[in-house]
């Protein structure tokens, strides 16, 4: 059930979505949810629909970015652009516009490799510069710092976090773990993902897949005698939309 | 490490550097290979020093008179760093060497941990030696040594993030004393470090955390919930605040004593009553689970007669007693 200022929310009154588009079906899955989402305006709801929207094309992008899984130890980047850690993450370069530097890891994915959780954070990042205008996300983000979840933007820190909800929502993070992982793989210990809706998730390393497929690829790279297979968490990770989209309404008024 | 039960080429080169030791080496090469070699198989050598010297064992092709450890330590090396040329002139077959993994891999924690940081592939490879040795072997003995390198690191920006999923993987909550002795360091990294991996997410919507603030208020909260804490498997892969280790506040609740991975009892429930009410509990909001296995575990500790009453009272009145505080009337 979807609640806007206080009301039942009644969805036919958005017009402007496609039949088949992704926010007519995650406004579906909502207004049928046992769960209630609770918004202060319409313009919240809105504003969460297209960040799903563009966190699911973000990730169809990154995809065929030709970025490649490399682990931390021997990741790359474009230095042009950032600055490489010690510990194998990335951070804007100063002087350079987190706006151009995002963008140029799809339009030059080959000089760059990383992990999973690296390419999630990337995706957070693009779909966010395809929602807010150009200017206000270089200001917003001027200290970037990709690498796992514990270095994130407070801005986005949500996102980091597992929580069990009632219902999964296209755009939704997910986990596949790896309990029997090999040893000498640790990087196979599980898969972050994003659900893309009807069943399908991209995980960077992986490809765009139904979950089966994954588990079966994670089962591959499991220890000598393994029992246990991998799995999907119940939990998901979400940005907070309702704080993007009160920034986002301070920052273009 | 302790300089006076070390090796010849050890001692030499804490005294005189890398620089040094290997220029000695050279030479010893030249004039009495016998003796290079009763120096390099020396048991006390450190896997460090066996590391910087691959360029003048390969020079002096010694792969063959080496011993067998530090033949296998090298092959682990080869593979772990996909070093092909190295792997072939090692030369043993991996089913030669795979019942000397394991002293190998124990031998290269043991005595490489001084050194983390000689290189990124230094490391890499103690990364891999502890990660086996402590999924794969099962060896907690190396967990101190392998805390001691992820706080080194911590200290000097450098790459955890393998070594800290090793470290869990132990699923041995032994794992959380050793960490919790960095709460009482000096230095404020490893602090906020261990503040950060002690951290514990009490409730499924992870917004009730447990924060150590200190040593002792962390150590009573341990020894509280020791029994009913559970391997939860996160990381740093997969969430920003990862609780390694998480309480069943159900167990807690019924003071059954949780000391499995996999969440089995050790001892079973004793009464249909007792599932019916662990339902029933199930279901309550998390902030009520907390409070409610705070008291029961507290009056169960206290009296536990009166821990037998209070449990036979309907779930409804056993809040309302909670909530009046832990020292409320129980009678």
């Amino acid at each position: 059930m979807i609640m806007v200022s206080d009301k039942p929310f009644d969805t036919g009154t958005i017009n402007e979505y496609a039949e088949r588009s992704i926010e007519r079906m995650i406004l579906n899955k909502m207004s049928l949810s046992e769960e209630q989402y609770v918004f202060d305006t319409a313009s919240q709801l809105k504003f969460e629909l297209r960040l799903r929207k563009e966190i699911i094309n973000a990730s169809y992008q990154l995809s065929k970015s030709r970025m490649s899984f490399q682990v931390f130890r021997k990741s790359k980047c474009n230095e042009q652009y950032w600055n490489r850690t010690d510990e194998g993450g990335f951070v804007l370069k100063e002087g350079v516009k987190a706006s151009e530097a995002i963008n140029d890891i799809f339009r030059n994915g080959f000089k760059y490799g990383t992990e999973c959780a690296t390419a999630m954070i990337i995706i957070y990042y693009k779909a966010l510069l395809s929602v807010f205008p150009r200017e206000v996300f270089d200001s917003l983000f001027s200290q970037i710092h990709l690498m796992n979840w514990h270095y994130l933007d407070s801005l986005i820190q949500e996102a980091g976090y597992m929580r069990k909800p009632k219902e999964y929502l296209p755009g939704d993070r997910r986990y596949f773990i790896n309990p029997d992982v090999d040893p000498l793989t640790p990087y196979w210990q599980g898969e972050n993902v994003i659900d893309l809706n009807n069943g399908l998730y991209y995980g960077h390393g992986i490809g765009i897949h139904k979950a089966e497929t994954i588990i079966a690829v994670l089962n591959q790279k499991r220890k000598e005698g393994a029992e246990v297979s991998a799995y999907l968490l119940e939990t998901v990770g979400r940005p907070d939309f309702k704080k993007l989209e009160a920034v986002y309404n301070q920052s273009v008024r | 490490m302790n300089h006076l039960n070390s090796s010849f080429l050890d001692r030499y080169r804490h005294k005189n550097g890398t620089y040094k030791l290997k220029a000695v080496v050279k030479e010893m090469g030249k004039k009495d290979k016998n003796r290079l070699l009763y120096y390099i198989n020396d048991k006390k050598l450190s896997f460090g020093s066996l590391f910087i010297l691959i360029p003048e064992i390969d020079a002096l092709d010694l792969y063959k008179q080496l011993s067998i450890r530090n033949i296998t330590a090298l092959k682990i090396f080869a593979k772990v760093t996909e070093d092909k040329e190295l792997e072939e002139k090692a030369g043993l077959d991996t089913s030669e060497t795979k019942d000397n993994m394991y002293p190998a891999m124990k031998w290269m924690i043991d005595t490489g941990y001084y050194d983390d940081g000689l290189n990124d592939k230094f490391d890499e490879v103690l990364d891999a030696a502890a990660s086996q040795l402590i999924k794969t072997y099962q060896d907690k003995t190396v967990l101190p040594a392998v805390a001691e390198m992820i706080f080194k690191r911590n200290r000097k920006g450098r790459f955890t993030h393998d070594l800290i999923w090793a470290f869990f993987e132990s699923r041995d909550p032994y794992t959380l004393e050793i960490i919790a002795r960095y709460l009482r360091s000096s230095n404020k990294k490893d602090v906020e470090l261990a503040s950060d991996l002690l951290r514990c997410n009490l409730s499924e919507e992870g917004i009730h955390l447990m924060q150590p603030k200190s040593y002792s208020s962390y150590h009573s909260w341990l020894k509280e919930n020791f029994s009913f804490i559970y391997f939860s498997g996160e990381s740093f892969q997969q969430t920003s605040h990862p609780s390694p280790w998480k309480v069943d506040l159900s167990r807690k609740y019924l003071c059954q004593d949780l000391r499995t991975q996999n969440k089995k009892l050790t001892r079973p429930l004793a009464a249909e009553e007792l599932n019916d009410r662990l339902e029933h509990f199930k279901q309550l909001k998390d902030e009520d689970k907390i409070l409610l296995s705070q008291y029961s575990y507290k009056m169960h500790k206290k009296n536990i007669r009166l821990w037998d009453k209070w449990m036979k009272y309907p779930l409804s009145k056993q809040l309302e007693m909670a909530k009046k505080g832990l020292g409320g009337d129980i009678e």
